[in-house]
């Protein structure tokens, strides 16, 4: 070590007592210092392109095969219209691939402080376990409404650029113009955020509690396709109503005539409802949770 | 008022904690004022981490209160750790960045302007082009160092270090003792944990001595000079049973005889050691080699701590002794 002009006493308690952020603004500092951490991870970035080049590259193999996925809502249109190709990568991403995405951070983020023992590190500096928790959890939701916007983004700009901007013909047999057709596809989309918010709510309580990265992101997914099996064998409407994973098909009334809307209102609120019990939940371990190995 | 200089950096009265019924601190009292190197000693187990982790905010204590500069964890939240820093047995940073990388998120962390102090920190860890390694693959000194550099981020008043030197070369050894010197001139508490007591005698001004979760000693460092014992040597010589005869029956020396064939331990003073020693030659005894086996402190410190690592149960089996009066 070299010579250093160490601070002063009242330099120090002047530079401590200027330190921003104790208050309000400290969960913006920590959500500033997650974002930036969640940047420089290889995994991340490789999940954000994915979102971005896999949507074309199916869009480029469905064009060069002859037959289409039939059995798919909306399949047997991809070579008739661009803007099925959203919603098949819509229908096929909300069977594991949105929950996967999304708890590719929300399942880590707290874990991975346990598996690098960097939890000391950072509870050790002047920001609250409050402000620690609030920042990662809306870096992680920023994050699942990242990977949401680019892959649906992709997936139209995928499907008007490869196939085209032909009309689309509705689940009721009618053909939807190219600007209606948009704005319906990009609502589509923005129906699978509610559930996608909550997958990645459960991601982030397993990442508390399990403090294991692979319970963490491996967890919802399981969890999303227990409750599909469960949505195939004949439960009561109202507990199908409450499974997370069925909101992902809220979007089908949209392209009926006339349109239904309900199934996007409750999917919002199940949506929601999962967030606020999962975040809620994991606030509360990690309140009063002692610090001792990581 | 919380900033006043006169306010002590660390108070903790009663400070108690246990885990699954284990007690890992129990009633400790600490006092650290500003400006003061304080040593806080003691076999594994003894509650050394435990209470620094409190100091932290890492662990909540289950009774007894802990002021850092007046404020509380309970009533200050995270402004109770203003003007602190330091670090819990090996300092953590994410491997798969640089130690530049960890301290600039670090200082984010902080904000302010601890942005402004990462050259400053770098230089002083001594790092060199090591931080722009990725961390994952740092020697434990090299994170040692880096756990220094991250506290100093913070501009601290009171900076606690577990282990500073762990894993350190001498010439590491001997840079953190100078920072501490350093640090303690202008102001800052230290509060530094550690098995080696020739360390914390060269850096502490005071020291708390802990076993199974209790104080055993707390004063200055005079103080514990003033209760050790003479150190122990080892003594090899041409003639081990007419050394040992010589020094039957003489004031202020102990010798014994390690095995049959194995060297003398003596305890004596220097100055007594030095007169037996002259003895020896007189006496046509070749003295083959001496050597400091345990010092003053820490034969003390065995005899406080029992001289066996600590179990950290129940604190009534630590060994006792009256807290010396500041």
């Amino acid at each position: 070590m070299t010579a250093l002009d160490t601070p002063s006493a009242a330099s120090a308690a002047s530079a401590a007592s200027a330190a921003p952020g104790v208050g309000r603004g400290g969960t913006l500092v920590v959500y500033r210092w997650e974002t930036a951490k969640l940047v420089r991870q290889v995994r991340t970035r490789l999940v954000a392109l994915a979102c971005v080049v896999a949507p074309f590259l199916f869009a480029a193999a469905l064009e060069v095969q002859a037959t289409t996925p039939q059995d798919t809502l909306f399949g047997r249109w991809v070579h008739d219209s661009g803007f099925a190709i959203p919603l098949v990568v819509l229908g096929f991403a909300g069977q594991w691939a949105l929950p996967a995405l999304t708890s590719v951070v929300a399942g880590d983020i707290f874990a991975c402080e346990d598996r690098h023992g960097t939890w000391r590190t950072i509870l050790t500096r002047s920001r609250s376990r409050a402000q620690i928790f609030a920042g990662k959890t809306l870096a992680a939701l920023t994050y699942a409404v990242a990977v949401t916007v680019l892959l649906g983004a992709s997936s139209l700009l995928a499907g008007v650029l490869v196939v085209g901007r032909q009309p689309l013909v509705g689940l009721s047999g009618t053909l939807i113009a190219p600007g209606h057709a948009t704005a319906l596809v990009l609502a589509s989309w923005a129906s699978a955020l509610p559930p996608v918010l909550g997958f990645t709510g459960l991601g982030l309580l397993l990442s508390v509690a399990g403090r294991n990265g692979a319970l963490g992101i491996g967890g919802p997914v399981v969890i999303g396709l227990v409750m599909q099996l469960a949505a195939m064998v004949d439960l009561p409407v109202p507990v199908r109503t409450l499974l997370l994973s069925t909101p992902f098909g809220a979007w089908h009334g949209l392209f009926a005539d006339p349109p239904f809307r309900g199934p996007l209102l409750w999917g919002a609120l199940v949506g929601a409802g999962y967030l606020v019990l999962s975040v809620g939940g994991a606030y509360a371990l990690l309140r009063r949770r002692d610090i001792t190995g990581g | 008022m919380a900033d006043e200089p006169t306010v002590a950096a660390v108070e903790a009265r009663g400070l108690t904690r246990r885990f699954d019924g284990t007690v890992a601190v129990a009633g400790l009292d600490l006092t650290v004022g500003p400006g003061r190197v304080h040593g806080l000693a003691g076999p594994n187990g003894a509650g050394k981490t435990t209470l620094l982790s409190m100091l932290l905010g890492l662990v909540r204590p289950d009774a007894g209160t802990l002021r850092l500069f007046g404020r509380t964890h309970d009533a200050d939240g995270a402004r109770a750790r203003d003007g602190v820093a330091g670090f819990v047995e090996a300092p953590r940073f994410y491997p798969y960045l640089t130690g530049r990388a960890n301290l600039e998120l670090l200082a984010g962390l902080d904000g302010g302007d601890a942005r402004d102090r990462i050259a400053d920190a770098l230089e002083t860890s001594g790092l060199g082009d090591a931080v722009k390694a990725k961390v994952g693959g740092y020697s434990v000194g090299m994170r040692q160092r880096l756990g220094i550099a991250a506290s100093l981020l913070r501009a601290p008043r009171l900076l606690i270090l577990d282990e500073p030197t762990g894993g350190l070369d001498p010439a590491g050894m001997r840079d953190v003792a100078d920072l501490v010197r350093r640090l303690a001139g202008d102001g800052v508490a230290v509060l530094l944990s550690s098995h080696d007591m020739d360390e914390v005698e060269d850096l502490c001004d005071d020291v708390t001595i802990m076993n199974a979760g209790t104080a055993v000693f707390d004063g200055t460092m005079a103080e514990l000079r003033g209760r050790a014992p003479a150190p122990e040597f080892r003594l090899t010589t041409g003639d081990a049973a007419a050394a040992l005869e010589l020094a039957s029956g003489a004031s202020g020396l102990e010798v014994s005889k390690d095995g049959d064939d194995g060297p003398l331990s003596v305890r004596a003073t220097r100055d007594r050691l030095d007169a037996y020693v002259v003895d020896l030659g007189r006496a046509g005894i070749p003295v083959r080699s001496l050597t400091l086996r345990t010092s003053a402190l820490t034969s003390l410190f065995f005899d406080l701590t029992g001289g066996a690592p600590a179990t950290a149960s129940a604190p009534a089996a630590a060994p006792t002794l009256e807290k010396a009066a500041r």
